[in-house]
């Protein structure tokens, strides 16, 4: 279900599940940037490059649709800075 | 007055002082008082075993004891420390099972146990006896819920310590592994709350920093020690 693809690595967003999502909108409130949205019913990351991943949408979200992925890296002298 | 008023004198006086026990009326609290039965402790001594058949309700008059848990190794986990003025073994009043912790004198010691016969004539005939008593252990119950879930947030810390160690060096530098907290919950065995507050724990103690979507290690060692590798 989670791709470790370049294309997740670039702008990483937090996932929303449309089948546990029932569009009660809180996550859009929480969010402290404006990067989501309700649209059709559903919880969409609507504006991805305004996302902090701050994590409060998936705190805050009663039905556990939203997640976000993270990536464990170990930052030391041999490891080069991960893009 | 003889030997025996003097000290069921001082029991009485003991028992006014429980916040329970100050609501009897002086005769109950004198029959109550009657038939007491005193013991004095030692530094170290042990008043009961954990399993043995349990006397009564206990009532510290003087001294230091403390409640715990002894497991095979010897490990001791300590539920409660009580002193003057506190009741403990409250549980085998309302229950027929023995004794269900070990209790040490920490120093000398004296108390007074209030034999289960008693104490059942007591809280039928006093219901707010029954009421402070509930209220007790279930004030107890609360601190007891909170203490397991610190010690099985410990396990989850060194657990997902393990796991962070073991994801950041799988394969290459190159391939780069995903988690949501949700999945890692699972893994571990825990729920996705317990893990969010172990990774904020470890970035106080400067172990991780978690920025944006990447949890960096920064400490290796210390997430080492912390998930109990040895090396």
């Amino acid at each position: 279900m989670i791709q470790g693809n370049r294309r997740l690595a670039e702008q990483p967003v937090p996932l929303i599940d449309p089948t546990r999502c029932d569009g009660c909108g809180l996550c859009v409130r929480v969010c402290p940037t404006g990067a989501l949205a309700v649209k059709d019913g559903k919880a969409i990351v609507a504006t991805p490059e305004a996302c902090n991943y701050t994590g409060l949408c998936e705190a805050i979200c009663p039905t556990r649709a939203i997640r976000r992925p993270f990536e464990i890296v170990v930052l030391d002298e041999k490891t080069t800075k991960v893009e | 007055m003889s030997r025996a008023n003097v000290a069921h004198t001082a029991a009485a006086k003991v028992l006014s002082a429980v916040p329970y026990f100050s609501e009897l009326d002086p005769a109950t609290l004198k029959t109550v008082a009657r038939s007491a039965i005193r013991h004095d402790y030692e530094t170290g001594q042990v008043v009961f075993l954990e399993g043995e058949p349990c006397a009564g309700l206990y009532v510290v008059q003087s001294g230091w004891l403390k409640v715990v848990k002894l497991a095979p190794d010897g490990r001791e986990q300590v539920l409660r420390v009580v002193s003057a003025g506190e009741v403990f073994n409250e549980v085998s009043v309302l229950t027929n099972v023995p004794n269900p912790a070990t209790v040490v004198a920490l120093e000398p010691s004296t108390v007074w146990i209030i034999q289960r016969e008693v104490m059942r004539r007591l809280l039928d005939q006093h219901p707010r006896l029954a009421r402070f008593i509930l209220q007790n252990l279930a004030e107890h119950v609360l601190y007891l819920v909170s203490l397991i879930e610190d010690l099985s947030l410990r396990t989850v810390e060194a657990r997902l310590a393990r796991h962070l160690l073991e994801q950041a060096s799988a394969g290459e530098l190159r391939r780069h592994r995903w988690a949501t907290q949700t999945e890692m919950a699972a893994r571990l065995g825990t729920v996705p709350d317990v893990i969010n507050r172990a990774l904020r724990r470890m970035v106080e103690e400067g172990l991780i920093e978690v920025k944006r979507h990447q949890i960096r290690i920064i400490d290796r060692q210390g997430l080492k020690a912390k998930a109990m590798l040895d090396e």
